[in-house]
């Protein structure tokens, strides 16, 4: 009798306890959505929320947690108030507070139903790991997460956006996946020297380690139609226009390419109302025909010239290396889509920063989604650096702009970019080194002050 | 080398009658523009790159000098007004000049000059250009040059554009356990067939009569 | 307590010994690895290959230095030999060795082919068992990348699957080119299956190369690195910490005390001469140098076989008009392959066959002839596209048997840029080779009537298809063998050699996947006992 009444009494509270499926659902694209698991991964194993994956910032690595429901070492003992904290105030059950890496900035803006969704999802949707996960620890003063809440005060806004439907096309809803779940700011938008991102340049342009993440706005994106852009979100290719290589390949392959066609037709539509069009906006350049007698100079006349580089040319190295599968003229592959993507036109290869370019010689191409398996392998190791330089200049003045030189001084500072900024972590000590060295001038003048005036009084 | 041969099939292939006749290839300036005028001519192309001629023409010259001569012989005959009806300005070329105006159009098909050896390291060939080679051009659709990838994997199964593929089994496509098996015998050769393949007789007609027409296709 | 210089010392960094390298290094052991040519990156080859006279020319785009002459140099090998066939090999001297031109078919063995003499009564037996080095084959295969089906008799009768296998291939096969969809439909009824032939172009990103994408340049060099090729793992064993010293020749191997190799003796261009000891040493120079090194020596030959026992698969080639569209060219060099006769009873009396199906872009082979017919203009180009659409070339791998008299060495007075002897091959085909002609003409006359074929080169001479056995035998009998069942030189117990010239029967199918498994193998032995 007891055991028939308390599970009377419990079955409500399991029915509240357990969420429809059309919840689960939801939460589950909504973590998809949002690229959870770029940074949340598991790198030793593959889970996508158990967390240990390394984020480098500037000022030291900041490791992601485990946010599977795990009671141990996950959220397990969050209720959807604390999760709603984390995502809202960027906030630990604890009331410790986040690096903006988790970038709770974008996702304060998320509606109440969405991130009930997405709670449900990671507390019952997803299996609980007992990944112990090491904390970040930055160098201090940074590891004194406290003034963090200063830093909120001045970057959190959140925004009232509605979140429209998967199902249907509307730049609302672009807007609202732009700014919460894609947090497509955290790459495309260019960050202030502490380290957020300038609102008044939203989606201008940033850095991702040595990528440059380019502009979203119509000043890049004119000649772009909605449904190119939409296809480009979907395959990652956009043969002519661009290639999302780097970070983007894996934000395409693990979130973009899984979203509804409508929801990436929005983001297309809402992206495209951002900004003005360049004044002269220009179709891109067909390139000068090359005369192929510049490169095919027959057998090499000594010994040397017969097993290196050192001798060849930038059209020399492009067509050693790269016409075998991009073309002679840099056209591509014949096949529709193409296998091979042309470069003349191409964003990377257009692009007024060459880093895309450079790193994506340098590491290639791996992205696997709906369309297949885009690979391209990586040159860094094929080639020394001034080859490498060559290479590129040529590829960028041939099939870029005439004038768009890239030096091997360029090449070296992408390829050897730093993970870590040590001008920004010292930056608080010189700070605070130059602050007092102002409060010793000013004791000492003080005292000499005292001293002077002491001794210009008459006894 | 049959001279008429040759002949006949320049006029055939309308390379002869498609060279403007205009006495611009006799009076070219330099060597060098004549040669390329003279070469467009020769292989019908309009589009020949002027590097890759200069370069052959050197190259021509370095192995036999009196090809200038030979070569402004040749555009004099080929440019020469049309006072001679073609055909009798065709008859005039001589054994020579046909020999030269082969000396010009093998190295643009093929690429090189010379007999390249497949197992010696030396030989008399000499590079000319690979992506000019005009003897990829026909095929262009269907085949890539080597080294140059057309297209991306896999695509070597659909049946060549231009082709009516005859009817095949519905699994012909597949590998493994699904591939189509082969009848369980090996077939008897039939006598006509075995003997081209012994060399004893060179087309299918002569092995006929060799065996007596014993032998017939299945 | 003796210094030496490093663990292991290994001689030729093609795929064998740079595989053997590579697994050393893994488990921690010191490696020098010695290479008599330079290193060439694979875009400088494509390079040298776009710029080249001699296209077909399979060494042409690679260095070929004074000190290291690879095969083709003039007078560098001395063959004699029967009058209606010329020995002629060839191997490459660079980082990588030779597979870096080869077109990468990876066969296994059958288990047949290891027991020769018990199951057929001719030849050797292999003193281990297809069972034995299955392991190795599947690491193998997993190492280089290999395209396979498990699903196929590879023996060629059409039956169940067959060899065993552990585990499936690493990649799926490629997709089946329309040429060999016709060969399969025009042979099949007439008795011939066409199976898939297992390779190292990988069909989907794998490794960190791309997939397979019908450069049909495999020979001489793939242009995008999606053929396995022998500097792949030359890389990986340096980045590891291997000493790759390249442009190393090596003259002499040194005995010491208790027949053990003490030393290799290796020289510089400059004629310098360097002395390295390590513990164990690794003869991985292929099957001409390998046997050419022991006996300058004159080491590891107590058996008087080294050099001997020199094999191949010298066969015969046809090549045809078919009476309709093939279009060869389409895909890599070569798809598929007939293996109905790999492994019958008639290999008592004579050789078997496995026919291969070549599928390259043969407009250089074409056009010269019409050039020479003094066809020009619309007509030319028309008459190319039409043989180029209908050429066919079907050709064999042929077994031969070990024979004492087939045999290298070191040539008596030439010398190279290195001031070392040349080679002196004198090689000639037995009757167990020479009787499989009549066969092979039977099922050709098929092959030619199925496609109402007109002839274009009839498969009268002999060819060879520079694959290199024997000349290092393997067996369990230190009087007429070389090394034993584990690739050990019976004479020095700290002498190894990592070479198809250790196989004690040819078979029909290429050596490398065989050569690439028995290197694993017995690095796996020096791990062990170093």
């Amino acid at each position: 009798m007891r055991i028939t009444a308390s599970l009377l009494i419990l079955l409500p509270a399991l029915a509240l306890a357990q969420p429809d499926s059309a919840t689960l659902k939801r939460g589950e694209y909504l973590a998809i959505a949002g690229d959870c698991s770029a940074c949340h991964r598991n790198p030793d194993n593959g889970h996508p929320f158990s967390g240990g994956y390394r984020i480098s910032s500037p000022l030291g690595d900041i490791i992601a947690t485990n946010i599977t429901p795990s009671r141990v070492n996950g959220i397990g003992n969050y209720s959807l108030a604390d999760f709603r904290r984390v995502m809202r105030e960027g906030r630990r059950r604890d009331g410790s507070y986040l690096y903006p890496a988790m970038p709770y900035t974008a996702f304060a803006s998320l509606t109440d139903e969405d991130i009930a969704a997405l709670y449900a999802w990671f507390m019952t949707g997803v299996p609980a790991e007992d990944h112990q996960v090491p904390a970040t620890q930055l160098p201090f003063p940074f590891s004194w997460r406290a003034m963090m809440a200063l830093w909120n005060g001045l970057f959190l806004s959140p925004q009232p956006l509605a979140s429209g439907s998967a199902e249907a096309i509307g730049d609302a809803r672009g807007e609202y996946l732009v700014k919460t779940l894609g947090h497509c700011g955290s790459c495309h938008t260019p960050r202030n020297v502490l380290m957020a991102e300038k609102s008044a340049s939203f989606l201008r342009g940033g850095a991702v380690g040595s990528w440059q993440a380019p502009d979203l706005t119509q000043a890049r994106l004119y000649a772009w139609s909605e449904s190119e852009l939409a296809t480009y979100l979907k395959t990652g290719s956009l043969p002519g226009k661009a290639i999302a290589a780097g970070e983007m390949a894996t934000v395409v392959e693990n979130s973009f390419s899984r979203l509804t066609d409508s929801d990436r037709r929005s983001v297309a539509r809402y992206l495209l109302t951002l900004g003005h069009a360049p004044a002269d906006a220009h179709a891109a350049p067909t390139p000068p025909p090359r005369a192929i007698a510049a490169f095919e100079t027959g057998p090499s006349a000594t010994l040397r010239g017969a097993i290196g580089g050192e001798q060849m040319s930038g059209a020399q190295l492009y067509n050693a290396a790269c016409a075998s599968c991009h073309g002679a003229q840099g056209e591509g592959s014949r096949d529709a889509p193409q296998t091979f993507p042309r470069l003349t036109g191409t964003s990377a290869v257009l692009n007024a920063d060459p880093a895309n370019l450079i790193m994506t010689v340098a590491e290639g191409v791996d992205r696997t989604t709906v369309s297949g398996h885009a690979f391209m392998p990586a040159f860094s190791s094929q080639m020394s650096s001034a080859e490498l330089a060559r290479l590129l200049d040529y590829v960028s003045t041939q099939f870029g702009a005439a004038g768009r030189h890239i030096t091997e001084e360029q090449v070296n500072h992408t390829l050897r970019h730093p993970r870590h900024s040590l001008w920004l972590q010292r930056a608080p000590w010189a700070g605070a080194g130059l602050l007092a060295l102002l409060i010793c001038l000013g004791v000492w003048r003080y005292r000499s002050h005292k001293r002077s005036h002491h001794e210009s009084t008459p006894l | 080398m049959n001279r008429r041969h040759f002949l006949r099939l320049m006029l055939a292939s309308g390379i002869i009658m498609s060279v403007p006749i205009t006495g611009s290839l006799a009076t070219a300036a330099e060597p060098e523009n004549r040669f390329h005028r003279v070469s467009q001519a020769l292989t019908g192309r309009q589009q020949l790159d002027p590097a890759i001629s200069q370069r052959l023409y050197a190259l021509l010259t370095r192995q036999n000098p009196l090809f200038p001569q030979r070569l402004a012989q040749l555009a004099e005959r080929l440019g020469r007004s049309d006072a001679l009806a073609p055909e009798a300005l065709l008859t005039s070329l001589s054994e020579e000049e046909i020999d030269t105006a082969l000396a010009i159009i093998t190295p643009w098909y093929l690429g090189y000059t010379g007999n390249p050896a497949t197992t010696r390291a030396t030989d008399d060939a000499h590079f000319v250009s690979f992506l000019s080679a005009l003897m990829y051009e026909p095929t262009a659709d269907v085949t890539p040059r080597p080294s140059y990838s057309q297209r991306g994997s896999d695509y070597w199964q659909a049946v060549p554009d231009g082709v009516s593929a005859p009817p095949m089994p519905a699994n012909i496509h597949a590998w493994g356990a699904a591939s189509p098996r082969a009848a369980s015998r090996i077939a008897q050769p039939q006598p006509a067939w075995l003997a081209m393949v012994e060399g004893r007789a060179r087309t299918y007609a002569e092995a006929l009569r060799l065996t007596d027409g014993a032998g017939g296709r299945s | 307590m003796t210094h030496y210089d490093a663990d292991v010392v290994i001689i030729g960094s093609g795929a064998l010994g740079a595989n053997a390298a590579y697994q050393l290094a893994k488990a921690g052991k010191s490696v020098i690895m010695l290479e008599a040519g330079p290193y060439i990156p694979r875009w400088k080859v494509v390079d040298n290959y776009r710029n080249s006279a001699s296209k077909r020319n399979w060494c042409a785009p690679y260095p070929n230095l004074p000190w290291a002459p690879n095969s083709y140099s003039d007078g560098y090998i001395e063959a004699q030999g029967d009058d209606d066939f010329n020995y002629v090999t060839s191997f490459l001297k660079v980082a990588g060795g030779s597979t870096r031109h080869w077109a990468s078919a990876c066969w296994r063995l059958l288990p047949n082919d290891f027991k020769l003499k018990s199951v057929y009564g001719v030849g050797r037996d292999w003193p281990i068992a297809y069972d034995d080095l299955e392991p190795w084959y599947l690491r193998a295969e997993r190492e280089v990348g290999v395209v396979g089906t498990a699903e196929e008799d590879q023996s060629g009768q059409g039956r169940d699957a067959w060899p065993p296998r552990s585990a499936p291939y690493p990649l799926p096969p490629e997709a089946k080119p329309y040429m060999v969809q016709r060969m399969q439909a025009k042979l099949g009824p007439l008795g011939y299956q066409v199976i898939h032939e297992p390779h190292a172009r990988v069909s989907r990103p794998y490794d960190g190369r791309p997939a397979c994408a019908g450069n049909n340049n495999c020979e001489p060099v793939c242009p995008i690195g999606a053929m396995y090729s022998g500097d792949m793992h030359v890389d990986k064993a340096v980045a590891l910490g291997v000493d790759l010293r390249t442009e190393s020749v090596a003259w002499k191997l040194e005995k010491g005390p208790k027949n053990r190799i003490v030393a290799v003796h290796y020289r510089k261009p400059d004629g310098r001469d360097v002395r390295l000891s390590a513990k164990a040493f690794v003869v991985a120079a292929h099957g001409l140098e390998s046997p050419k090194l022991l006996l300058m020596s004159d080491v590891a030959n107590s058996s008087d076989q080294v050099g001997r026992n020199l094999m191949d698969h010298t066969g015969l080639s046809m090549t045809f008009l078919a009476d309709e569209p093939l279009w060869t060219g389409r895909g890599s060099v070569q798809h598929g392959s007939i293996a109905t006769r790999r492994d019958e009873p008639s290999r008592a009396q004579h050789s078997a066959i496995r026919y291969a199906l070549r599928n390259l872009v043969p407009n250089s082979d074409v056009t010269p002839a019409l050039l020479r017919q003094g066809l020009v203009g619309r007509e030319l180009d028309a008459a190319i596209r039409d043989r180029a659409s209908r050429i066919m070339n079907i050709s064999t791998m042929s077994e031969t048997l070990p024979s004492p008299t087939n045999r290298v060495t070191p040539h008596p007075t030439r010398r190279d840029g290195a001031g070392l002897p040349t080679l002196l091959v004198n090689y000639q085909l037995d009757s167990y080779v020479r009787g499989m002609r009549p066969q092979a003409y039977r099922d050709f006359a098929n092959f030619l009537m199925a496609f109402n074929g007109e002839m274009v080169e009839a498969p009268t001479g002999w060819r060879n298809q520079y694959h290199i056995m024997g000349t290092t035998i393997m067996g369990d009998d230190p009087r007429d063998s070389v090394v034993d069942a584990h690739c050990r030189s019976w004479d020095h117990a700290n002498l190894f050699i990592a070479s198809t010239g250790v196989m004690p029967t040819s078979a029909t199918v290429n050596p490398t996947l065989t050569g690439i498994a028995l290197a694993l193998r017995l690095a796996d032995t020096l791990i062990r006992e170093l």
